[in-house]
């Protein structure tokens, strides 16, 4: 398999400067101002086989946007070498350009005053695409996200769920090779963010693309990401799979207690756990190894009526990761 | 050829449709603006020719002056550019500028795409001028009015045609041409003292570029930018949703050599006027 992406020792600084509060030092700024950099991206090293989707994530400011638009060519790298389909990205050729296509989720990629349909009319011409079988894509892409029927309606009068769903396809329309996927359900309803998901995790199954894909939703990483990226201040914390980063991270089980009646006093049972008055159960996170010893510690003061345990999720680990951090 | 005749009309379809969006906005500046301020100018001149009961003002005839009046706005307006750049301001200030740039196309697809939206904008100011100028210019023809002649035959069979194939396939040729036409014709030689109005705003216009150039020359500035070079050269960076623009080394030296010409015409421009 070969890689579709190559990034070695890439660097990306932004220069901004800073001022003070008021009017003056807004006048002083004319002649002096106080420059700073911020790294946004530092010695970062990734290489990605063709056909892989990886999972971006980070914290807000965490050089995720900065990563995908490296990699797409909206900004140059400050320093380092980046290859993607073999080319580099910030010279813009065509040809990768055509093979590539970027969605990010809080920016219209299409038209904003039109309908959708003369979006895609466009795009056909930009890409020069087959009008009969693009128009068939676009129908049956639709059908599928269940849209049809705001295909004709100027994109500035449709949902947030509608507006990405029609987004989507037009990213679709030219069959990318490489699709870069900044939080594309941000700010939807569960509903359609899972249908979103589902739609993209039937489309990886059979396009078979590159996708770099960046979400808060860690659903959307678990359901769709064959690798995990974590990426904070910048640099690369983890890199690999899903499954290796949950059993690396979680040393914890959650355990829930559920008491026969309210606890009548505010109870100390350990250093880490006290009972507060009123309280009807318990949630824990606790190593496996103390499981025993704590529900022992809580029967001598309380009567239990059930005892759960289970997995800290993957969504939870990551926030716990990132929160560390 | 084929791919980009479609491409480019693709783009001049999408302007006009978006202009068409706003039927109230595009009803009032396709047809009443021009209309209203046309009508007021008219009158004018006819009310100073009738005050002066000459049939010419500093050898040019009531026609001239009327063909003047009529097609100055429409080629006053979608020759200075100054909309490009409210529109370039917009797409890096919003971002949209990214769904452009990552399309595989110049940037120069989109100036046609603008161009259309404007052009279509003028249609009032230009179907006006053609009513105008078929009546009085076929008038002046049979009288012998050379000046007459001139205009009819240049502005509806040369400009405007001119602009019609530019707004579709050369944009960029177009806002060239169109500068230079309102330099020659209106500012230069045709125009009598009496329009001052004209020749201050274009004054003003110039004595604006001209230190927005100087400025820019470290900073750069996106008329200038727009005017000279091929957009791809610059490159867009919205880290907080705000552009901050830079250069591409190899080509900024190049670039600035172009805003640095442009400063020099705005400047001898200047000195003209002056």
């Amino acid at each position: 398999m070969s890689n579709a992406i190559e990034v070695k020792n890439l660097n990306r600084v932004y220069y901004s400067y800073q001022k003070s509060v008021g009017l003056m030092s807004s006048i002083q700024g004319l002649w002096n101002r106080r420059h700073i950099e911020k790294a946004a991206l530092s010695d970062i090293n990734l290489t990605i086989p063709a056909g892989q989707v990886i999972g971006l994530v980070g914290s807000n400011g965490a050089g995720k946007t900065t990563l995908i638009k490296t990699l797409s060519g909206l900004i140059p790298a400050t320093s380092g070498d980046v290859k993607v389909l073999g080319y580099n990205p910030f010279e813009r050729k065509n040809e990768f350009l055509r093979d590539i296509s970027v969605l990010l989720g809080q920016k219209n990629q299409l038209w904003w005053d039109i309908a959708p349909v003369d979006s895609y009319q466009l795009l056909m011409n930009i890409y020069d695409l087959d009008v009969n079988k693009t128009q068939k894509k676009v129908k049956e892409l639709a059908d599928i996200l269940n849209c049809t029927h705001v295909l004709e309606t100027q994109l500035r009068r449709l949902s947030l769920g509608e507006r990405m769903k029609m987004e989507i396809i037009g990213s679709l329309l030219h069959d990318p090779k490489i699709l870069f996927l900044d939080e594309p359900t941000i700010g939807l309803d569960i509903v359609a963010q899972t249908s979103i998901r589902n739609f993209l995790s039937d489309y990886v199954k059979e396009k078979k693309p590159t996708i770099i894909l960046t979400s808060h939703y860690m659903d959307d990483i678990s359901k769709l990401a064959d690798r995990l990226v974590i990426i904070s201040k910048g640099k690369i914390f983890y890199d690999g799979s899903i499954d290796k980063f949950t059993q690396k991270s979680v040393q914890k089980k959650r355990l829930k207690v559920i008491f026969e009646s309210p606890v009548k006093e505010n109870v100390h049972i350990s250093e880490d756990i006290n009972l507060i008055a009123g309280a009807k159960a318990l949630d824990l996170e606790v190593e496996p190894s103390r499981i025993a010893d704590t529900i022992t510690r809580i029967s001598q003061k309380e009567a239990i009526q059930d005892i759960y345990t289970e997995e800290i999720d993957f969504e939870e680990t990551i926030r716990e990761f990132l929160k560390r951090e | 050829m084929r791919q980009f005749i479609k491409r480019n009309l693709a783009f001049a379809k999408l302007g006009i449709q978006t202009n068409l969006e706003y039927r109230f906005n595009f009803f009032i500046d396709a047809a009443v603006q021009p209309a209203i301020t046309g009508m007021i100018e008219i009158f004018l001149w006819l009310a100073l020719f009738s005050a002066v009961k000459s049939d010419t003002l500093n050898g040019f005839s009531k026609e001239s002056y009327l063909a003047y009046v009529i097609w100055s706005s429409f080629i006053g307006r979608v020759a200075i550019s100054w909309m490009y750049e409210h529109l370039m301001m917009e797409e890096i200030e919003t971002g949209s500028i990214n769904a452009i740039i990552l399309r595989p196309m110049t940037f120069k697809s989109v100036a046609r795409l603008q161009t259309g939206s404007i052009f279509l904008l003028h249609i009032g100011s230009a179907v006006r001028g053609f009513v105008f100028q078929i009546a009085y210019g076929f008038k002046s023809l049979s009288s012998g009015n050379s000046i007459g002649i001139l205009l009819f035959d240049f502005y509806p069979c040369d400009e405007l045609s001119n602009g019609v194939f530019c707004v579709f396939l050369k944009s960029r040729a177009f806002i060239h041409v169109g500068e230079k036409l309102y330099d020659l014709y209106y500012v230069g030689r045709i125009v009598p003292t009496g329009f001052a109005a004209r020749i201050l705003e274009k004054l003003v216009s110039e004595i604006t570029i001209f230190i927005r150039c100087l400025y820019s020359r470290g900073l750069h500035h996106r008329t200038c930018r727009y005017r000279h070079g091929d957009a791809r050269i610059y490159q867009h960076d919205d880290r907080s949703d705000r552009g901050t623009n830079y250069f591409i080394p190899s080509v900024e030296k190049r670039f600035r050599e172009l805003q640095w010409h442009r400063c020099l015409e705005s400047t001898s421009d200047f000195f003209q006027y002056c």
